[in-house]
């Protein structure tokens, strides 16, 4: 019986990998991948040095709650384990671990993504000393991090309903027995079994200050930048030591990326670069196994926090990539074909050299400015392609994107 | 029986992936090409390791049992903790070595230092005694693994058939339901590793990476999501198929890897990560080819003679410059890393026949690859 299921997931998953591949394969995608400024005005700064990063104590805010549909309807049943989760708090005493990770974090991310030259990455006072550049042209960085952990791991009573279900009984007494049953479990009846479970819950805080090496003075305002993590693993559902609605709250906004649907299809994409690269196979971490059922580590929780808080900065200080996709419309056929090789300067040249151009033409120029991080440029041809053609949604919706 | 459903299991997600290869192809031919290092490490030829200072490793055992949790860390002294920082370090140096860029130079003047401040301190007052050292590379480890002991619980329906003993009675079949208690091992593992590249003469940070890995992996227990079980296997089925870059320990996913073969396979992920960053690396991409007027061409495209490919395209280009020809020449190029040539060859064509996707398609890629590695050009041109 069981084995008939495997086969027909599997035949089905097999078909589905097949049209993915035929789909995705020979049709010509167009995913830009686009440079953004950063948010934050930076002038004159060349160079980056890392300053003091430590914890400080202090309450960190609890996220406001949200209050979404499905955790409505499922309001009944959810319970709210002892102790309760009512505030988060940081203490000194807990070291400087998690303050030194997010160190290694931002410096990864201002080594790999900035324009930035780094000079001291450790934070020391005795960093390089000889040459060294223009001290007005040099910035450092300080943090003060908060950073509260709780990890529960312990047992909770659940209740489990057992009962003799005939096989000959019609789809509607069975329907009927298994509904009974699943009431008296929520209303604890049945045997009531210690169920163990493992709960985390995390929050990071930082406040951020940039400031200039000569004088000392901001060069961008300080920023505190949150975020957040809970999740459980085992026993019941419903129950957790953070009222539903604040863990929701998380789960919502910080914890987006963790969906399981998508990764099956990566799965499959990971599988295909272990023949076309193997470096990059290894590179990823493909090979390393990876069971979602298993408890992250106190350390995995720690260094995922102060990712997040690190790209966030920054991309607040530093142009930064990410990938979209955007709508090429039908201009000039040579232009847009150069748009969808991703040659964007062949582009601007080819579109700007033209005579006369459309409004198609003038969004598809603005299009490659975009691509190429040059929004202010992007936002002209927009404008003009806007000016050409009152009404169309596209050129309106390329002039919202870029806006300040 | 759980072994020949794994083993079928595993055979058709390889053939799938064939399969899946095949179709995708779509007249493309896969090219072996060279993709630039993401950090620009031209003039940096010899390398000194110093050492991997500890920012923290806990090895740890858990028990559950009914509910009741217990820890129990593994006390390291110093001298095992440094060995164990050792053998990550000797990852990375192992597959530094195994790039034809740079020259890893033995000294352990470097690797006795305490920290990376202490490296600092010795770099900018130039106090080192090895000579020919144009850069140095230390870094920090922080690890934790832990394995755990305990028990799911679950409700089960378990199936009672008896036949019938005469005609007219349809016999008993009747699901009892029983809660269950199912034991299971697991691991969870998580190494994060900073490396550091520091250029000695003038003195500079080239590039710091902070890489994090994890392993986990689960036996017994109760049967996880289908997803995860396939998830398993198609990981398991690669393991399998052997590789000169693993070790040739054979891992099952039945049993447990020991903690130090978690650590080595965590370190050289993380390892291969940082070699990809500084060091120009070969990597196998599909890319269509044209259908030019040598039909010679194609067959050596396809069969990674790109030096004769080229001497061919060249001598026919020259008396009839196809676009087809000039796209494949510029495919040439793009594969042995001459990606100035491929330029101008790809504009060439481009130039000749405007309209062609193909064409713009290759200067699209010369293009990307300079928008996110400025210093492409001249790191390429110095090798």
């Amino acid at each position: 019986m069981r084995k008939d299921v495997y086969l027909v997931k599997l035949s089905a998953l097999l078909l589905l990998c097949l049209s993915v591949f035929l789909i995705t394969s020979c049709a010509p995608k167009i995913s830009f991948k686009i440079e953004r400024p950063p948010v934050q005005q930076i002038e004159n700064i060349n160079y980056i040095e890392l300053g003091n990063f430590q914890i400080v104590s202090g309450k960190i805010k609890i996220p406001s709650e949200t209050a979404s549909d499905s955790s409505q309807i499922f309001s009944r049943t959810e319970k709210l384990l002892k102790p309760a989760i009512t505030k988060l708090n940081s203490k000194k005493e807990q070291g400087d671990l998690t303050a030194d990770l997010l160190r290694a974090a931002l410096v990864h991310e201002l080594s790999l993504q900035s324009p930035y030259q780094l000079i001291n990455t450790t934070g020391k006072k005795d960093g390089f000393s000889g040459v060294l550049p223009e001290k007005s042209e040099i910035a450092i960085l300080h943090g003060k991090v908060k950073y509260a952990e709780i990890i529960f791991e312990s047992q909770e009573g659940l209740s489990y309903f057992t009962n003799v279900k005939n096989k000959g009984a019609t789809l509607e007494q069975s329907l009927l027995a298994s509904v009974v049953s699943m009431g008296a479990e929520s209303s604890g009846a049945g045997f009531v079994i210690a169920t163990p479970y493992v709960e985390q819950i995390a929050a990071l805080e930082v406040e951020f200050t940039l400031r200039r090496k000569n004088d000392d003075s901001e060069v961008v305002p300080s920023q505190s930048f949150r975020t957040y993590f809970a999740r459980k693993w085992g026993g019941s559902g419903a129950s957790s030591h953070l009222p539903i609605m604040v863990k929701n709250a998380i789960k919502q906004k910080y914890q987006s990326d963790e969906d399981i649907t998508v990764s099956l299809l990566s799965k499959i994409d990971q599988a295909g670069l272990y023949f076309t690269n193997p470096n990059e196979y290894y590179a990823r971490g493909f090979n390393l196994r990876n069971n979602v059922q298993v408890p992250q580590t106190p350390l995995d929780l720690k260094i995922r926090l102060g990712r997040q808080i690190a790209r966030q900065y920054v991309k607040q200080i530093s142009p930064y990539q990410e990938t979209t996709e955007l709508l090429v419309q039908d201009g000039n056929s040579v232009a847009v074909n150069l748009i969808r090789g991703n040659a964007y300067q062949e582009a601007i040249a080819f579109l700007q050299a033209l005579n006369e151009r459309t409004a198609e033409d003038e969004h598809n120029l603005g299009l490659a400015f975009e691509a190429g991080g040059e929004i202010s440029q992007a936002r002209i041809h927009y404008e003009t392609a806007l000016e050409m053609d009152n009404n169309n949604v596209v050129f309106k919706a390329a002039l919202t994107r870029t806006g300040d | 029986m759980k072994l020949f459903n794994n083993y079928i299991l595993n055979k058709l997600f390889l053939m799938l992936l064939i399969s899946a290869f095949l179709i995708s192809g779509c007249a493309k031919a896969t090219l072996t090409v060279r993709s630039p290092a993401e950090i620009n490490t031209s003039k940096i030829k010899n390398v000194a390791v110093g050492g991997f200072e500890i920012g923290q490793i806990i090895l740890k055992f858990k028990t559950e049992r009914n509910g009741v949790w217990q820890t129990h860390p593994i006390l390291l002294s110093e001298e095992q903790q440094k060995s164990i920082s050792r053998s990550v370090r000797a990852r990375v140096i192992n597959l530094l070595t195994a790039t034809p860029y740079f020259k890893v130079i033995f000294s352990d003047e470097f690797e006795k230092l305490a920290s990376d401040a202490a490296l600092q301190q010795l770099v900018s007052v130039r106090g080192y005694k090895t000579k020919n050292i144009d850069a140095v590379i230390n870094g920090k480890i922080w690890l934790e693994i832990e394995r755990t002991d305990g028990v799911d619980l679950s409700k089960e329906g378990l199936e009672y058939f008896r036949p019938p003993r005469s005609r007219n009675s349809i016999g008993l079949n009747l699901t009892v339901d029983q809660v269950v208690w199912w034991p299971y091992k697991s691991t969870r593992g998580t190494l994060g590793l900073e490396i550091k590249l520091t250029r000695l003469l003038p003195t500079e940070v080239v590039a710091t990476t902070f890489e994090t890995r994890t392993y986990s992996q689960r036996i017994g227990g109760r049967n996880g999501e289908s997803f995860q079980q396939i998830a398993d296997s198609l990981t398991s089925a690669l393991a399998t198929s052997n590789s000169s870059k693993t070790d040739s320990i054979e891992s099952s996913a039945d049993v447990l890897p020991s903690f130090e073969q978690i650590i080595a396979d965590m370190a050289l992920s993380i390892a291969s990560g940082f070699v990809r960053r500084v060091a120009v690396t070969e990597k196998v991409v599909s890319y269509s080819i044209a259908s030019g007027s040598l039909p010679n061409a194609k067959i050596l495209i396809e069969a990674g003679a790109y030096d004769v490919a080229i001497d061919q395209l060249q001598k026919a280009t020259a008396e009839n410059p196809d676009p087809n020809d000039l796209y494949n020449l510029g495919l040439c190029f793009e594969a042995i890393g001459d990606y100035g040539l491929a330029d101008s060859t790809y504009r060439e064509a481009w130039k000749t026949d405007p309209e062609n996707l193909l064409f713009a398609q290759g200067l699209g890629r010369i293009e990307r690859l300079r928008r996110e590695n400025p210093q492409l050009q001249r790191q390429l041109e110095l090798r």
